[in-house]
Order: C-alpha cells, then structure tokens, then sequence
C-alpha cells in the first residue's frame, strides 16, 4: 500500500522551489521539445515525490532529480512516434548519453535567476528586444527580424551571441561571489 | 563541417524552425564531436534559462501550482512511478532503493534530508512561499493554463484499431425489437446475428451487395460475401464486382452471380426464391458447392424448397420484396415524422425557462451567415457565423452547420451567471484532428468558464478552471472509436453544484460521473465564446492553438441548471434520427 500522498507537503514544495530551475533547463538539454519540458520536469518531481523514502540522504539531491529526468526522456524514446515529447529521437539519444560529470553538476548549482536576471538586464538594448521578443512573446526569427529591420539569419546569430554573451556573465558573477 | 553550419543549425533548433533534415544533421555531427556536443547543450541550456525568466506562462507559480494539482492526480500512475524507479535503482549506483516502497520502515530517512537540504527553510518559510502562490492568483487571472500541465494530461494513446465491419448499415425503416443493439444509420456491423421483430434495414457489404432484409428476420453475417439467413424476407442486388455473394438458407446454398433476387425464409425454414435479374446457383447446404447438387435459376424463374429439400416452381412475385429505392421512400416518410417530432420539441423548448442558449441550427432565410437562436424567455441570440457552411442534418429539411477548416467557427456571446449548467448537443463528428476539438469553448480560459470539447482519443472533456491553482479535466470514458466518426450522436455533459458533480452522457445515456474537484470560486460564466473552435484573446504575439471541430452540428442547448438522466434521455429520444 502507498502511502497518503495527495499532495506534496511544503518541504517538498521548498525543495522543488529550490530545484526547479535548473531542472527545467536540464530537461531541455536532453533534447525535450520545448512545450513539453515543464511537463517532463513535474513528472521528475512527482517521481521524486513518490519515492522519497528511497532517497539516500547522503546523495546530492540534483543528481538524483537529474537521474529521474534522463529516465523519463529514455522512456520517451521506447513510446510511440507520436506520443513522444522529445524533438528527434536520434539528438535525444546523444543529449541523454552524455555524463552528468562532476564538474557539470556545479554549473547546475549556478542556474539561479537573480544572476540571470543581472546579466540579462545588462543587455545592451537591441539584445534585449531580441531576448525578449524571441522568449517573451514567441517571435519567431523571420517575425522579429521583420519587427527589427534585420535578416532572419541574423536575429538568430544574435541570439547564439547572446547566450554566449550570458553564459560569461554568470560565470564571470559566481568568479566574484 | 564548419562551425557557422553548425551555429546556423543550433540557431535554428532553438527557433523552432528546423526540419527534420537538419535535425539529422545536427545530431550527426554532435555525435562526432564531443566539442560541439557540448556547445549544443549550453545553448540549449540558455534557451531555456531565458525562456523561463521570460516567457510568463512558465514563471515559478504556474509550475507550482501545475505540480501541485498533478501530484493530486497522480495516483493512477502508481505502476509508471514503479517502472522509471526501477530504471533510476539500475543507473545510479548506491541507491538503495527497492523499487516502489511501501511502508518502509526507514520511511523519514530519506524525507529528514530533504528537510536537512531545506536548512532553515522550514515549513514556515513553504507557507510563505504558498502565500505568495495565493497572491499570485489575482495575476494570474485570465491566462490561459497549457493544458498538458493539469491532471489527466497525458492524453491515453489512440488504439490501434482494425475493422472488424463486413457491411454498412445504410437504411432503417421502423426497425422493432432489434435483439442485439441500437442500430444507426452508418454503423459498421461486424461479423454476427442480426435479429429483429419487424422492420426494414439495408446493409451494404465491403463486398458490394446490397442487401435489404424485412423483419422478423433472423440474420448472420459470416464476411464481406456471406450471410446465413434463418428468417426473414430478403432482397439483394449483386453488382459485378460483388459477384459470388452467397446466401445460406436452411436446406440450400444460394450463389449469386450478378443479379437481383428475393428470398424468403418463413418460420417453418420453408424457403422462397425469386429471380428478378441475372441468375443464381443452388447447391445444397454442406456439400461444399458440389456440382451435382448445382440447379441454376434465370431471370422470372421462382422456387419453393422446403426444409428437406423438395422444390416445386412458383409464379414469380417481385412485389413482395421491398427494393433500397422503396425503402428510401419508406425511410424518408418516417424521418418526416420523426422531424416533425422535433420541430414540436424546439418550438416547446423555446418557452423553456432554463434555457440560457438555444441554437436549432435552421438556417436563416434572410441571412445565412448569422446563427439564429435563442435566450432566455424566448428573447433572441445570435450568432456569427465564420466560415463554416451549411450542410444537412439529421434529417432531410433539416440543416446543420459544416465545421471544417482551421478557421471555421461561431461567435456568441451567452450572458448570466450559473451555479449549473447543462449541455446538450447533436453532432456528427468526421474525424478528430486536433489534440482538442471543441464543442463550445468559452474564450482563453477564465476561472469558472467551462470548456466543453472533445479529446484527440475520442473521450468528452469539461475543463474547468475552478481557481488558478485548481484545475481540473472531467472526462468521460473513450465515446468516439473510429467506428462512430460519420454517425450523428447526440452529447451531453451536466455541471452540477447542488449534486457535486459532473456527468457526461451520450445517445441518452450516462457514461461517467465524477464529483467537482473543487468549488467554483464564484457562479459560472460562458460570455463570449465560440462555438466548434477556440477564441484566445490576443495577448501580444502568442500565437494561438487550433481546436477546430472536423463535423457537423445541427443542434446546441444550454440550459442554466442541471438536467437529470431522464430529462437527458429525452432529448435524446426526441431528436435521434
């Protein structure tokens, strides 16, 4: 028999408070289409939840989360073509391979918005339409580079340059912290 | 490859514009590279870090809140949870897990060090965090939640169906104590007995016969070629193509071999054969076609066989048999009647003072791009009609309107508020395209404001969104196989407060009840609304889903209070073709 579980109590809801970000983010780099990562991600949890007796207490608790979600994407790629929730089958094979090393699993611990928040609103100003064109609102490159005067192909290499620009900024604040 | 390919690649993936080519290629060479590997997945991982800080339909509460009402829901999942434990035990070493655990006797060791994690996060700290949840809430107000975030989500997978069917069902005329189901018009009937007291049906077979069959008859049918017939008058039309339809009556075997014949089997298994068309072969029964027993009979030739197989010539009587073009008129006196019937009930219905929306579907002879209904105490309500054209209905006289392509729809605007409702409609659905399908769908998705619709694997949903946290799916168990699509069905789904339920009908009958997963915050509201489609307040630039209805619908109610099965049934009875 399980336990009464019907809802998750407020440590777990502060857990995953703590959790979430960076297991959103992790759950897209396993190729999860993007409409379904939050999905996915509350699926993580919810095993997590329900197998909390199970938990080693002296485990790092993002890598058993991580652990969880890798499995949730790897019986993706068993389900029906049509039920998946992955973009392409082969890419999520690679993108689940590859090791959740050591050195990775500090890069988790940087995924907190406030220092997001600071490199992004740092932005030079066209940066951050583009930003917030493209993530806000769901602009498409052709839509927003119609909106901005600029190539579709350029909107997403500003893009690409942008992400480059924020991955420096956070590490370049968590070297000063 | 070079280095901008693949950056071009990446900056496509990550604006949602890549095909599967590129998909390939992309994979390929992350495979290859495990530099490149890597750069994929740091942009990929900063794509979704900005996504979250920007777009607000993934800000922290909403995840919350989705999470929390799944983990409500989350029962029936118990054997998946089991199955992915299972794989997790199997991949990271020292897990000491036994799989899904029951009362463990280490039950708060694993759980004190998610408290230990916490730290000084404390359960009053989560009560903070619940607090700002509930502050939220007013924030939050009128978005619309992504469905595949609440309960029931998952939609169950299609199943693969295979045609079990032999023949149509094309035409009824006044069937009488049919022994084993409700027969339609456009039902595939499958391998089996037919039975019934009196009556005409017409079947048309996957082989090409047509087949009109007076009751009391007694029926089987074998495949796509063969029937049994026990009892009954039986006519049939063999075209070329369906050459070799067989009829097995009590003492013989009939071979058609293109033509048109009459048959019929009385009760004491004495059998009449009528050639009008053609000819037939006889052989006798079980003797697997010998050609000693063959006797062929010609156009005008008629015949009696009694049960042990004597014959004796008869005049030939073509009247007695009742032809598809007979039963067509005969079909169409009793579906006058039975529209007569129902023009009675929506003349009534009118005065009705429950009802709150109304729509017949007769089409306007002034103008036929507006959907004329009705309101409360008789008072007008119109709709507008967008794209959709007019098509017939349940009846001949009787029009329906076509919903088809992704803009199809009607726009009406239901005013009130209601601590019930009821929904009732009569439609033919032509296939499920879309993961929603809607009946009648309120705009966006406001708290209290139903969304009636029917899902991609057949089953009858009501959302409601009964506070921002809380929202919740009623469905109904799967109604629409692949075997319904093509049929009209009459559909209703009742929402009551008093009882603290929902229940969803279909053809007059209950198929699921479930109690409200919690109160509505205040009265429900439709207002504005659309009608075999979805209406998303234009928020900037998201781009809104379709849920276009592929059908037809001829008829729509709402009334502001809870029908019972019985007045349920009614209009069903009332109006089923």
């Amino acid at each position: 028999m399980r336990r009464q579980n019907r809802a998750i109590s407020p440590e777990f809801t502060q857990l995953v408070a703590q959790q979430h970000q960076q297991l959103r983010s992790f759950v897209r780099t396993l190729g999860v289409a993007p409409d379904w990562v939050d999905d996915l991600a509350q699926e993580a949890f919810l095993v997590a939840w329900r197998e909390r007796d199970s938990f080693d207490a002296q485990r790092d608790i993002g890598k058993w989360l991580r652990g969880i979600a890798r499995n949730l994407v790897r019986n993706e790629l068993r389900k029906d073509q049509r039920r998946k929730r992955i973009l392409h089958e082969r890419l999520s094979e690679i993108l689940v391979g590859s090791p959740d090393d050591a050195a990775e699993a500090a890069d988790w611990e940087q995924c907190r918005m406030p220092v997001l928040r600071d490199c992004v609103e740092q932005l030079a100003p066209k940066s951050r339409q583009i930003v917030a064109g493209r993530y806000g609102d769901g602009w498409m490159a052709p839509d927003l580079a119609d909106h901005l005067g600029m190539t579709a192909a350029a909107v997403r290499q500003a893009l690409m340059r942008i992400r480059e620009q924020l991955k420096q900024c956070i590490e370049f604040q968590m070297a000063e912290d | 490859m070079a280095h901008d390919r693949f950056d071009e690649l990446i900056g496509r993936l990550l604006d949602d514009d890549i095909s599967s080519d590129q998909l390939d290629e992309l994979a390929q060479v992350a495979a290859a590279d495990p530099l490149k590997l890597q750069r994929l997945r740091e942009h990929l991982l900063f794509s979704d870090r900005l996504s979250q800080y920007e777009d607000e339909l993934r800000d922290e509460q909403r995840f919350l809140s989705a999470l929390q009402v799944r983990a409500h829901a989350a029962d029936d999942t118990a054997d998946f949870v089991s199955q992915v434990v299972a794989s997790v035990t199997g991949e990271t070493a020292g897990l000491r897990n036994q799989g899904p655990s029951p009362q463990s006797q280490h039950h708060d060791r694993g759980w004190s060090r998610f408290r230990g994690l916490a730290g000084w996060a404390t359960a009053a700290a989560a009560l903070l965090l619940l607090a700002a949840m509930l502050i939220s809430q007013a924030i939050d107000a009128g978005k619309d939640e992504p469905w595949p975030q609440i309960a029931g989500g998952d939609l169950a997978e299609l199943t693969e169906v295979n045609d079990s069917g032999v023949a149509v069902l094309t035409r009824i005329a006044g069937l009488q104590e049919t022994t084993t189901s409700d027969w339609r018009v456009g039902e595939t009937i499958p391998r089996g007995t037919m039975a019934w007291d009196a009556g005409l049906l017409q079947l048309e077979f996957y082989g090409g016969a047509t087949v009109v069959v007076e009751g009391p008859a007694q029926l089987e049918l074998l495949d796509e070629s063969r029937v049994t017939l026990q009892l009954g008058r039986l006519w049939a039309h063999i075209p070329i193509p369906a050459r070799g339809f067989a009829v097995l009556a009590p003492s013989f075997e009939l071979v058609d071999v293109g033509t048109e014949f009459g048959l019929n089997v009385s009760r004491d298994g004495v059998a009449e054969i009528h050639v009008f068309d053609g000819k037939v072969e006889l052989y006798d029964l079980e003797s697997n076609r010998n050609q000693t027993t063959r006797r062929e009979l010609n156009a005008g030739d008629a015949l009696t066989i009694d049960r042990d197989g004597t014959s004796k010539p008869i005049e030939a009587q073509d009247a007695d048999f009742v032809t598809p073009t007979r039963l067509s008129q005969m079909a169409d006196v009793h579906r006058q009647g039975q529209l007569r019937d129902w023009q009675a009930f929506r003349d009534t219905l009118q005065d009705d003072p429950r009802i709150v929306a109304y729509f017949p579907f007769d089409r306007s002879a002034d103008d036929d791009r507006l959907l004329i209904g009705y309101g409360p105490n008789g008072s007008s309500l119109t709709g507008a009609i967008v794209g959709c054209e007019w098509s017939q209905g349940r009846w001949p006289g009787k029009t329906s309107l076509q919903f088809k392509r992704p803009g199809d729809r009607v726009r009406i605007s239901i005013p009130g508020e209601f601590e019930s409702l009821t929904y009732s409609t009569w439609l033919r659905v032509d296939g499920l395209d879309r993961q929603y399908n809607s009946l009648l769908l309120t705009d966006g998705f406001r708290r209290d404001s139903p969304h009636w619709q029917i899902l991609q694997d057949g089953t009858l949903i009501l959302g409601m969104r009964h506070s921002n946290r809380v929202l919740h799916g009623y469905r109904s168990d799967s109604i629409f196989s692949l075997f319904r699509l093509g049929q009209w069905v009459h559909l209703a789904t009742v929402y009551d407060s008093g009882q603290g339920h929902v229940t969803h009908y279909v053809n007059g009958e209950r198929t699921t009840r479930e109690p409200l997963k919690g109160p509505a915050f205040a009265l429900l509201t439709i207002g504005d609304a659309t009608i075999g489609n979805w209406s998303v307040p234009t928020n900037r630039n998201r781009r809104s889903s379709i849920r276009n209805l592929n059908g037809c619908m001829d008829e729509l109610i709402v009334f502001g209070q809870a029908l019972d099965d019985h007045e349920v049934h009614r209009i069903y009875e009332v109006g089923r073709p």
